[in-house]
């Protein structure tokens, strides 16, 4: 496996950690008497997750690494709407593609 | 409520996450590049212990938590979240000028992809905090 092979594939993990880092930090609004272990649920996902990420900046570039995250906003999407019956209409999901495919073609010519 | 604009307060954090959002990945680029050569994870990441741009990283990133969960606390995560993609756009352009990472027509396309798909998730409607008494 190459190096940016590696990268790629902790920035992948990365953005996964990150889309139930987010839904923790939101379920810690959404239930105030358990909002300090939401919070600290959210915190040592993102520790964890800065320490994948500073290893994969060690094999690809920023302007790479950090477009890729967008694969975040799908595990946002889906677990928002499931976990948190947040509405995910259409247009959004339609927005939400457009910014897959421009980041794509970013982290494709990065 | 569909397409109605957001709090003013809302759109400052978000431009606030922006702005930090770009600040914390170059910085954190430029201190990646400075660290020493390959290397185990825990000797990685005492070596990042002692590097000044981590440390100012992750004050950056604390200040980032705080807002966003400001953030959070009014509007939706699925809506939140995507604006936040105009990050990819300054981080883009910072990296090109300063870190002299590649740039080309394609990658100007791709920006013009996420601008478009910023302003779909912009037209959607959001949740204000209030709407969240609505939900069951």
């Amino acid at each position: 496996m190459t190096g940016a092979a590696i990268g790629v594939l902790l920035v992948i993990v990365c953005a996964i950690i990150e889309g139930v880092a987010q839904v923790f930090l939101k379920m810690s609004a959404l239930a105030p008497e358990r909002r300090g272990m939401w919070i600290g649920a959210g915190v040592v996902l993102f520790i964890l997750q800065a320490l994948i990420y500073t290893g994969a900046l060690r094999f690809i570039e920023v302007s790479t690494a950090f477009p890729m995250g967008s694969i975040g906003f799908v595990v946002i999407a889906v677990l928002s709407q499931r976990l948190l019956r947040e509405p995910v209409t259409r247009t959004r999901w339609t927005g939400i593609a457009l910014i897959i495919v421009g980041v794509s073609l970013l982290a494709a010519r990065a | 409520m569909l397409g109605s604009s957001p709090p003013a307060g809302l759109v400052f954090r978000l431009a606030l996450a922006v702005v930090l959002d770009t600040a914390v990945h170059i910085l954190w680029k430029l201190g990646v590049s400075e660290l020493p050569g390959p290397a185990s994870i825990p000797a990685a990441a005492e070596a990042a212990l002692h590097q000044p741009l981590f440390l100012l990283v992750a004050t950056l990133l604390g200040w980032q938590l705080i807002n966003w969960l400001r953030v959070l606390e009014g509007s939706d995560l699925s809506y939140s979240q995507p604006i936040t993609s105009l990050s990819f756009i300054s981080v883009f352009v910072l990296s090109v000028l300063y870190l002299g990472e590649s740039f080309d027509a394609l990658k100007v396309f791709g920006i013009v992809c996420v601008l478009a798909g910023v302003w779909f998730i912009s037209r959607t409607d959001h949740d204000s905090g209030a709407a969240g008494a609505h939900r069951q």
